[in-house]
């Protein structure tokens, strides 16, 4: 028994002299911990490479097409068609920070970043993490139902065309005038006197 | 023998030795949890508060437990409605202001209104029985089972370190009466129970140790005493192998589980001057009561009293965090054979050892220790 | 700030409620309490005692059984009292209330809000334990305004 207090005792006055507490409350991220400092018990930092914090929406980049949406594991991320606009609404009360939302976003618009203090005062506070925003849709020919917003529809008629090779690019730019702000359901019973059958571009 | 202050100067200190004794608990209860927040390797309390967290948390935490009694003096005070009122109300205060009397009685760098009064040792004890006793009402009178379970277990060990407690008290207050006649032919102080004439005793006399000539600590007159009453003071104080009556894990909080607010407050009081009084009287009787009469380099005797007494504090202090830290929780059932077998074994040596040191002395046997 | 308002955000001691989570909030609460956060330094002390806290940090999703019982320790503590919900559970339902259309678990009493009034939401599942010491400075700065 004396033995392993003698142990014990050592090791409280081992630990005394490499302090585990980390610098957070107060703490600087710009530290470089690499180098001891007197004074400081801290080695390490409070944020560390690949920290998955809040996401950040850039409204700019984003192209509306909802993609985030689907992929959403804790329905943080929701979209609703109203009046020809998309609304966007983000409660991070419910996001997990799983990060797929960045790994699915072609544009580039969401990024995780490496803020983690979120707690909010209230469900009236301004600190609510709540995010709104809106995209204009563009509505069908025909029925006047929501086919794609906007930006989505420039940035992938583009796309498409580019990247098809020479042989096709003038059919599909014809195809895209002809069919592409139609609605899906117009697209279909619409396929015949249009002339929009199954190609084989490839 | 007894040296009384002028009345006016007794009412002054009267009121202000509580004032002062609950500053320098405070400072040592926060020390004691730096140093074990040091020990366990955190950084505990912070003293000097970094710039950036300035604005928000304060610029220091020396006076955290001040901050926690103060806080609790501010919260609602909830009163079981199937307490015994009475006795659940007074028991804190009973506790508290049974440690400002005692703290009357100890000097503190030998100053003390009512210490040299003849008996003050013994009404030391007395007071300071009076708060494991409030705890056991306390927790019976809340009507709360954890309360319940907090004094038994509080009855079970105060019995535990009482006995050696008082066993070592008293072999340290005979050895004023009995040493003196034998070493050295100074003038012969009957062995007395106050603490004025203890800590004198120990100011006005010096041994010669193995040839060093250093002041007369009890310490090295009677050390199995000494170890006997730190070992029971970590009970008295419920320093970590022995905070078994108010174990956070294993009863909420012991007999302090009704406590809220206000009431909870005077019980916190009552802790810090139970400390500054224990390691008070600990100094007073084995480390000299830090009392120095000489003015050495010009400098006033009572300001190098004030760091001597810093510095022996600094020490049991230093000793108590390293036990708390480097200690597991004992059940109480090895608590009270624990202080069976190790504190009163060494106490009851030390209520023989001065005898034996007089009987070497009538044999002409050295054992390296003379009181000059 | 009066010696009030002061002692209030010196000293604020917790108290953990555990109402049926995962345990994954748990567990990074019991982080935020430990050696490598240390909480002491600004003053906070865990204490499994409703009748001796100030804060509460609730997680999980407060199954139906669940609820007459976190409503009584919250009226066990005494004023002035805050409460942060921590975990996505606690603050919405999260995984367990998937989409407002269906509607909640059969088991879900309801986000803590729903219950026991929150001052402060801590979202992630489970949240970091710097983002928990955050939110505890958060309500500590809020009960130290209270009356």
């Amino acid at each position: 028994m004396v033995k392993g207090k003698i142990k014990l005792l050592k090791e409280a006055l081992e630990s005394s002299k490499s302090i585990q507490t980390l610098d957070y409350p107060g703490g600087d991220p710009q530290i470089d911990y690499s180098k001891p400092r007197f004074g400081s018990g801290a080695k390490y930092s409070h944020i560390c490479e690949g920290l998955r914090g809040v996401p950040q929406y850039s409204e700019e980049d984003c192209c509306g097409c909802a993609a985030c949406e689907s992929v959403c594991t804790a329905n943080t991320i929701k979209t609703e068609d109203v009046n020809g606009k998309r609304i966007f609404t983000i409660d991070l009360g419910r996001c997990v920070f799983c990060g797929r939302c960045e790994e699915e976003c072609p544009e580039d618009a969401i990024k995780l970043t490496s803020r983690f203090e979120l707690a909010y005062t209230g469900p009236d506070s301004q600190n609510l993490e709540k995010v709104k925003f809106e995209r204009d849709l563009i509505l069908c020919e025909r029925c006047g139902n929501p086919v794609a917003p906007v930006k989505q529809y420039e940035i992938y008629s583009e796309k498409v065309v580019k990247n098809l090779g020479e042989k096709w690019r003038e059919q599909s730019k014809e195809d895209i005038e002809k069919a592409g702000k139609l609605c899906r359901e117009c697209r279909r019973r619409n396929a015949y006197t249009l002339n929009l059958h199954t190609r084989k571009y490839y | 023998m007894a040296v009384y202050l002028p009345i006016w100067q007794i009412i002054i200190i009267c009121f202000a030795l509580p004032a002062v004794g609950f500053f320098l608990g405070v400072l040592f209860q926060s020390l004691i949890r730096k140093l074990t927040a040091r020990f366990q390797g955190r950084r505990g309390p912070w003293y000097i508060v970094p710039k950036s967290l300035r604005p928000v948390v304060g610029s220091t935490r020396i006076l955290q437990p001040f901050w926690d009694i103060m806080k609790l003096m501010y919260k609602q005070t909830l009163i079981p409605s199937t307490a015994q009122r009475k006795i659940f109300i007074s028991a804190p205060f009973a506790a508290s202001t049974s440690l400002i009397i005692a703290i009357w009685f100890i000097p503190i760098i030998g100053i003390s209104p009512f210490g040299p009064f003849e008996f003050s040792l013994i009404i030391t004890l007395y007071l300071m029985l009076i708060v494991p006793l409030t705890i056991v009402a306390s927790g019976a009178a809340s009507s709360s089972p954890w309360g319940a379970i907090g004094s038994y277990r509080e009855v079970i060990l105060t019995l535990a370190y009482e006995i050696p407690f008082i066993l070592g008290i008293f072999s340290t207050a005979m050895l004023t009466g009995i040493l003196t006649p034998v070493y050295g032919g100074v003038p012969l102080i009957p062995g007395s129970l106050s603490l004025t004439d203890i800590v004198n005793f120990q100011a006005s006399h010096s041994i010669s140790f193995f040839g060093f000539k250093i002041p007369a600590f009890f310490i090295l007159l009677n050390p199995f005493a000494a170890a006997a009453i730190l070992m029971s003071l970590i009970g008295k104080l419920k320093i970590k192998p022995m905070d078994i009556p108010d174990a956070e894990v294993e009863v909420i909080a012991g007999a302090y589980t009704e406590y809220t607010g206000k009431l909870l407050g005077v019980y916190e009081i009552a802790k810090i001057l139970l400390l500054f009084i224990s390691l008070t009287l600990f100094i007073d009787m084995y480390l000299g009561g830090a009392l120095v009469t000489v003015n050495y380099l010009g400098v006033p005797s009572f300001i190098w009293s004030g760091i001597v007494f810093g510095v022996e504090i600094v020490i049991l202090i230093l000793i108590i965090s390293v036990v708390n830290a480097a200690n597991a929780r004992f059940r109480i059932d090895q608590a009270f054979t624990w202080y069976m077998k190790i504190p009163l074994i060494l106490s009851l040596i030390g209520l023989v050892w001065p005898y034996i040191m007089v009987s070497l002395a009538g044999a002409g046997v050295s054992i390296g220790i003379n009181i000059v | 700030m009066g010696l009030k308002q002061k002692a209030r955000l010196y000293s604020p001691w917790v108290f953990h409620a555990h109402c049926s989570g995962c345990n994954g909030c748990g567990i990074e609460i019991a982080a935020a309490l430990n050696p490598r956060y240390d909480p002491e330094r600004i003053g906070v002390t865990l204490h499994n005692n409703p009748r001796h806290a100030d804060i509460m940090l609730v997680e999980g999703i407060v199954a139906k059984q669940h609820v007459p019982f976190l409503k009584r320790t919250y009226d066990q503590m005494p004023t002035p009292k805050a409460v942060v919900a921590i975990g996505s559970c606690a603050i919405t339902g999260g995984v367990f209330k998937p989409d407002d259309d269906k509607g909640p678990s059969y088991t879900q009493g309801g986000p803590v809000d729903r219950i026991i009034p929150v001052d402060v939401y801590v979202p992630g599942c489970p949240p970091k334990p710097e983002a928990i010491i955050d939110g505890v400075i958060k309500a500590a700065i809020i009960l130290s305004k209270r009356e």
